[in-house]
């Protein structure tokens, strides 16, 4: 007979009560501790301070000047970092992000689309018309090699701006991909000779910019369990870390360049948790593994993007108050900026009007609900100290059993981390069809169906976009000096073959007018693709 | 429900490597007993075609979430007409797509539509039914 208990959405056992018989065995001082203080359960600032609302959607379509006054726009209505500054967050066409030029006949379908194309320097340059290089914060969604941050870098010497007043972040942070949305492109190795290559380029240049952006969102969205999104994203970057100081770098020159984007899904306590829990993991990796000294550097900086997948094609209005109570629940966890996704996720690229709400239902809650003028509220609640140090305890597990396997891209060649999510994916899917987990519209209180749909939809047509890019290339091709490329593509080569220090020389590509395609595919020749991602579901039934 | 062995060709096209719903959908179709075939990622309407008739599919299940679900699928149904398959060969086409979407693409000759999170139960009754009807049909 199976035993009925309750469940968190991850599956961590609840009761229908707690007591303070449940939190007997978690001590205050040692475990908890204040806000600020190791190991940072509680949050990492001493108050109530660092939480930043909703101010930066994730942006970008069409032609880099369209992007450009869309970021413009959202300006206007308070777009800032966490540190409050104005800021966007950039994400580039699939094309550029898998290094293909524009007038590439394969991807004709998709230029411009979720994202500006970036083929040169030129198109970054087009992409911050009017907005300075310094004073902004520029969050620029790109995975190692990262070539958008050798093009900041580059625009910024061409103006003789130092390169340490660049603000911003990048994510460089391939390895998630391939438990994430697939986005990457190199074998797992060579992923992180990159992501290193890139933290030495900014630790040396650049010591404000975030050089290492965990894309556990990616993860999370692609099926994880909130302890799994958690665990896998610590076990990253233990990898990360060691390849940092394999490579010489020391972690606490290297952990404050770490941040951590996470997910934040439905289930509000357990949400809650994981933001307490993963801190604290975080917090005794770096100090009892890697030795970092400075407690400053053992802080998780968690920033939160509200689930996408949570958000259906039914009812979308209902999805800004999915939306809004995930964004209650990621403050209550100490989110330090939070990102609101919009309603239309499901339907296509945001309408303004979308991302507008989006970005107001934030400033709803930081002006009028009061919730963010308290550090850790909900601290002292027997359920949520239970709950915390049971997705502890569930991340140490996975952790666990990955160090046995001989780390994060050891237990990602053997397909473990790909098979857990597939297990989890399979099942949720079964429990949409038994009814025993309900998603409202999805498999219960059904819209009636019609050939209509409910709101507004982006629509966008690719191909004025492909016609103008490739004319542009053409034209840049013949304006450029090309021997002069062709010497630094022949340097890139011989740096890339001999496990040479590669950022420095992406800059001078850049300034050269070097195409994506150019830098990317000299990569792929040199050191293989793998485009491993979907795992065959027999593997989900633990082969 | 259908006797015969169906077979479905599970395909991505482009830089789009949104494959959680396949990776569901393959592991469903599979446990209720049919064949499934996955393209692997950066595919053509080209090199699906060709896959679908090298593997002799009942149907191409296109998975599509950068919104150019309609223009793919307009390729594919051209090819599928040109190589003289399009009856026997069915394209259903799921993921990130607006409702408005869905007359262009049954005008296209697409057999299903499907949105994200749709039950994995409704695409495998809407395979069923579909075989069944065009079994009857063929006799």
């Amino acid at each position: 007979m199976v035993e009925e208990t309750r469940t968190t959405v991850g599956g961590i056992p609840i009761k229908p009560v707690y007591t303070p018989d449940d939190v007997n065995d978690v001590d205050y001082k040692k475990e908890i501790g204040d806000p600020g203080v190791f190991p940072f359960t509680r949050g990492i600032y001493s108050g109530a301070k660092g939480v930043v609302f909703g101010q930066r959607p994730v942006l970008g379509f069409g032609l880099p000047e369209e992007t450009n006054e869309r970021i413009k726009y959202l300006l206007q209505y308070g777009m800032a970092s966490p540190s409050g500054m104005p800021s966007y967050n950039l994400t580039m066409d699939m094309c550029s992000a898998y290094g293909y030029d524009s007038d590439d006949p394969r991807m004709a379908q998709f230029v411009g689309v979720n994202g500006p194309p970036c083929n040169s320097i030129r198109d970054s340059e087009a992409i911050l018309e009017g907005i300075p290089i310094e004073g902004v914060y520029h969050g620029a969604l790109s995975y190692a090699p990262n070539w958008r941050v050798a093009h900041y870098v580059a625009i910024a010497d061409n103006r003789n701006i130092p390169r340490s007043n660049i603000l911003g972040a990048t994510l460089n942070d391939s390895l998630h991909g391939f438990i994430g949305e697939g986005l990457h492109l190199f074998p797992p190795k060579a992923c992180l000779r990159l992501v290193v290559d890139t933290l030495r380029f900014v630790i040396e240049n650049m010591p404000y910019f975030r050089a290492c952006d965990v894309q556990a969102y990616s993860s999370r969205e692609a099926g994880c369990t909130a302890a799994q999104e958690a665990a896998f994203a610590v076990a990253d970057m233990i990898d990360v870390m060691q390849g940092c100081v394999d490579s010489g770098l020391s972690p606490d020159d290297v952990s404050p360049h770490m941040t951590f984007f996470f997910a934040c899904y439905s289930d509000f306590f357990e949400e809650v948790a994981k933001f307490r829990a993963v801190r604290k993991v975080w917090a005794q990796v770096m100090r009892e593994r890697f030795n970092v000294k400075n407690d400053k550097n053992l802080r998780m900086r968690i920033q939160v993007k509200t689930s996408a997948n949570t958000l259906p094609a039914q009812y979308p209005q209902l999805n800004i108050f999915r939306a809004g109570l995930q964004a209650i629940s990621a403050v209550f966890g100490g989110a330090s900026g939070l990102n609101i996704t919009c309603m239309d996720e499901a339907f296509s690229a945001p309408t303004e009007e979308s991302a507008r709400i989006a970005l107001l239902t934030g400033k709803v809650i930081e002006h009028e609900t009061g919730i963010a003028g308290v550090a850790d509220p909900l601290a002292g609640s027997y359920y949520v100290e239970r709950l915390t140090r049971d997705m502890e305890d569930a991340v140490w597990d996975y952790l666990k059993k990955i160090d046995e396997m001989g780390g994060y891209i050891a237990a990602l060649e053997r397909g473990y981390l790909q098979r857990e999510i597939a297990r989890v994916n399979v099942q949720e899917s079964h429990d949409l069809d038994s009814g025993s987990k309900v998603v409202v519209g999805v498999n219960k209180f059904e819209p009636e169906d019609d050939d209509t749909d409910p709101i507004d939809i982006f629509d966008q047509d690719p191909m004025p976009t492909v016609k103008e890019m490739s004319r542009r290339l053409e034209k840049l091709r013949k304006e450029r000096d090309n021997e002069r490329v062709h010497e630094i593509l022949s340097e890139f080569r011989e740096a890339v073959k001999g496990d040479g220090y590669l950022m420095p020389i992406m800059v001078d590509a850049a300034k050269a007018l070097c195409t994506t395609s150019e830098i990317f595919g000299t990569l792929k020749e040199e050191l293989g693709e793998d485009h491993s991602c979907l795992v065959p579901p027999d593997w989900a039934k633990g082969a | 429900m259908t006797d015969r062995k169906v077979r479905i060709l599970l395909a991505k096209a482009g830089p789009d490597t949104h494959v959680r719903g396949l990776s569901i959908l393959m592991s469903r179709l599979r446990d209720v007993g049919m064949e499934t075939i996955y393209t692997g990622l950066y595919q053509s309407p080209k090199t699906i075609v060709a896959a679908a008739l090298q593997e002799d599919v009942d149907f191409i299940f296109l998975s599509s979430h950068l919104g150019r679900h309609k223009a793919l699928a307009a390729d594919i149904m051209k090819l599928l007409k040109e190589k003289g398959v399009a009856d026997r060969i069915a394209l259903a086409v799921g993921g990130v797509i607006p409702k408005r979407d869905f007359a262009p693409l049954k005008e296209m000759g697409v057999t299903g539509t499907f949105q994200p999170h749709t039950l994995a139960s409704k695409v495998i009754d809407f395979v069923n039914d579909y075989v069944t009807e065009t079994d009857k049909k063929v006799g």
